[in-house]
């Protein structure tokens, strides 16, 4: 019965003062995770592309930025910014939007790579094949291999959307009015009501969850069948299934990565 | 046309190395390279237009100096045309996009000039009525076509062409072999790795023997058939040759 | 403080990986089992605790756990000192070994079919299959994966600040209220993090190089 009550609180959890004051609740959750996402795309396919270059001055800064962001907790890089964002600017910056700038910093790590690991997975012929026919790295870059490889990224992009929407659960801790902060205030103000409270809280995370992952894991099915398979018919199809395609720090020293296209482009190419 | 001089290229990972190689094609001539796989065949091909990088030695193509920095790579490139084993064609775009892509890109045509030539193209090597599929609607013969359209539409010079027909069943190399005829008949200068020998014996002004990154012998194809010099190619000819 | 915070977080990180590998390892059998039951609850499982965040297990068992139990049990757990580093223990495994189990069940399926045939055909039983046969080989096969999942793990034991648990996160911003040097804590922290991450990726590494060459050898002498 304490759930049905909980029902009228509904609004808070969803919206949270919304139409009163600040949007806040699951749609807060999302939308941190959307403007995370969509603000460093650019950020990470830059990234991505950079690491591959044969040029040291703009490989190892690359490297290094990714390697850091991909080993500090997001704890701390929201703290980093909620603490040092101010000095930074030289004023007061809403929580929301250092929130927002840390999850970026943060996401287009692990966007790089995604773009890094779709750009090598595609052959290595495709990119002779390119500059064979006279065009630039740039241009075979734009008209050949990206637009091949974000084919491929779309499931590891849609399931990094997943992960980064549970991971806004932690800007709760300097304050963003967030699902887990919606359910938390309520099970503080109401103690009879925890157990209701942290069931919404799951039910909401729960079913956005669900749905996304379950969406990726079909478009992940879609293209792998229609896509992956017009490619070298030996390549890399086994590592697809059995890596997640995002957090995969290692992916090099995999031993299935037999047949896989050398890691590095090279500079006379 | 495309000179070799005293080209050395130093083992790495992902090539075969090639050892004081002197050769000079003429233009308009038609040499077809073979030798067992792991000979440097490929190589030597790669390196004409600097997909692999030569460790020493010059290689001059059409007047312009492969080591030199100031040459301009693309430009180079967009005089020679390759074919690859595995063809290569674009997976996500349409066989006539596939042959637009570049005039368009690197020669700066329009997009009605550029379909009007590959419309052209691809009737000639027998396509006209494909131009709408998707690369893996076609069998290895029609994209190994196409990939050859794709490379004449860039009006090449000089056609390299990797192993072109060894990734194909057996009934469907002949087509491709007809296409590769009409340009020698039309005097483009041209070097082939294959290993259909009887196809090189039409053909071939010159016949290249490798093998471990060297060549060994080069001639008229009818004499290194008959009468091969040197003993490794004696064996790999005897073997060919009892094969078909 | 901070020393005291650098020991809790190596306590987390290291009951979490361990706990979160057997837990882990249970579910994925269960998920490729036989019985349609096991498969049903362990497929829920990874459902349930895939699709929503580990801060809230963390604060679950931290906040509700205890009311759920008899109440005398929840007052001797809520006033022991060490309770919210168990919280996060909880939290952590369970939410972690929804992932390894997910890693090492399709690890499973990476295997030949011929493995199992050749286990049953020598009279292994199920169990002897599973420990000298399968999970060997598994664990070879998803090193990398697994390895990354535990690094990210490792930096998952920082939610455990949300519950007051002292370790190196809490810490600093403990330093952070009480001193205002929160600049030399953070960022002595964040080295520490990156630090023992890459430890951990070098060594996974060195563990797949050897396991690796041991593998090599062996079909090596087959051959």
């Amino acid at each position: 019965m304490g759930l049905l009550e909980q029902f009228s609180h509904w609004n808070f959890y969803l919206l949270g003062t919304y139409p009163k004051g600040e949007i806040g609740g699951l749609a807060l959750n999302i939308i941190l995770a959307a403007l995370a996402l969509s603000l460093s795309f650019i950020f990470g396919v830059m990234l991505g592309y950079s690491r591959l270059s044969c040029r040291m001055y703009i490989k190892y800064p690359c490297v290094a930025y990714i390697e850091i962001i991909r080993a500090t907790p997001l704890i701390l890089l929201i703290f980093w910014f909620y603490f040092f964002l101010p000095y930074l600017v030289g004023g007061n910056i809403s929580i929301f939007w250092s929130a927002v700038i840390s999850l970026c910093v943060y996401a287009a790590a692990y966007q790089a790579e995604i773009v890094r690991a779709g750009i090598l997975a595609i052959p290595r012929g495709q990119l002779e094949a390119a500059l064979s026919t006279g065009m630039s790295r740039l241009q075979a870059m734009k008209s050949v291999i990206l637009p091949q490889a974000f084919k491929i990224m779309i499931p590891s992009f849609m399931s990094f959307f997943v992960s980064l929407f549970k991971d806004t659960s932690v800007t709760y801790i300097i304050g963003v009015i967030e699902l887990t902060q919606t359910g938390i205030i309520i099970s503080q103000r109401q103690p009879d009501k925890m157990l209701s409270a942290y069931l919404s809280m799951a039910i909401g995370y729960f079913v956005i969850c669900y749905t996304l992952s379950h969406v990726a894991r079909r478009l992940e099915k879609k293209i792998g069948i229609y896509d992956l398979e017009s490619y070298r018919p030996d390549a890399c199809r086994d590592e697809y299934m059995l890596l997640p395609t995002h957090k995969t720090g290692d992916e090099e020293e995999h031993p299935s990565r037999i047949c896989s296209p050398k890691p590095e482009f090279r500079k006379d190419l | 046309m495309i000179k070799f001089i005293n080209v050395y290229k130093a083992f790495n990972d992902q090539c075969i190395p090639l050892k004081n190689i002197n050769l000079e094609i003429s233009k308009g001539e038609v040499v077809v390279v073979c030798g067992p796989s792991g000979a440097g065949k490929s190589t030597l091909l790669r390196v004409i237009n600097k997909l692999e990088p030569i460790d020493d030695g010059e290689i001059i193509v059409d007047g312009m100096h492969l080591s030199d920095p100031k040459t301009n790579l693309t430009k180079l490139r967009a005089e020679i045309g390759v074919v690859f084993q595995h063809f290569n064609l674009y997976p996500h775009k349409t066989v006539l996009k596939n042959i637009t892509l570049a005039p368009r890109k690197v020669r700066g045509l329009s997009r009605k000039q550029a379909r009007e030539k590959a419309v052209q193209l691809l009737e000639r090597v027998g396509l006209a009525h494909k131009r709408d599929a998707f690369p893996i609607q076609l069998s290895g013969g029609e994209q190994q076509r196409v990939a050859i359209a794709r490379s004449l539409a860039m009006e090449p010079k000089i056609m390299l062409f990797d192993e072109p027909t060894s990734a194909l069943d057996p009934e469907l190399i002949s087509e491709v072999l007809e296409v590769m005829i009409s340009l020698v008949k039309e005097g483009m200068t041209m070097v082939i790795i294959t290993h259909e020998l009887a196809f090189a014996q039409k053909v071939a002004d010159r016949l290249i023997f490798m093998d471990n990154g060297e060549i060994l012998e080069v001639g008229k194809p009818a004499d290194i058939l008959v009468n091969p010099q040197h003993a490794r190619t004696r064996e790999f000819v005897s073997k060919i040759l009892h094969v078909h | 403080m901070m020393i005291t915070g650098v020991k809790i977080t190596l306590v987390l990180l290291v009951t979490t990986t361990i706990s979160s590998l057997l837990l882990g390892n249970v579910i994925a059998i269960m998920r490729v089992s036989r019985t349609r039951f096991l498969r049903v609850l362990g497929n829920l499982y990874v459902e349930i605790f895939r699709n929503i965040p580990g801060l809230f297990w963390v604060l679950f068992f931290y906040f509700v756990f205890p009311e759920l139990l008899p109440s005398g049990l929840s007052e001797k757990l809520n006033s022991y000192l060490y309770y919210p580093v168990i919280a996060g223990i909880l939290g952590l495994t369970v939410d972690n070994a929804s992932y390894v189990s997910d890693i090492l069940r399709s690890g499973r399926l990476a295997i030949p079919h011929g493995q199992r045939e050749v286990a049953i055909s020598t009279g292994l039983n199920r169990v002897q299959q599973w420990i000298y046969v399968l999970l060997p080989q598994i664990y070879r096969v998803t090193l990398p994966p697994l390895g990354t999942r535990m690094v990210h793990n490792f930096k998952n034991t920082s939610l455990c600040m949300a519950i007051t648990a002292p370790e190196l996160t809490w810490a600093t911003q403990q330093i952070e209220s009480l001193t205002f040097r929160g600049i030399e804590a953070t960022t002595i922290a964040t080295l520490f993090y990156i630090c023992l991450a890459a430890i951990m990726v070098s060594i996974i590494i060195l563990l797949e190089k050897y396991l690796k060459i041991d593998i090599s050898s062996i079909t090596h002498s087959r051959a």
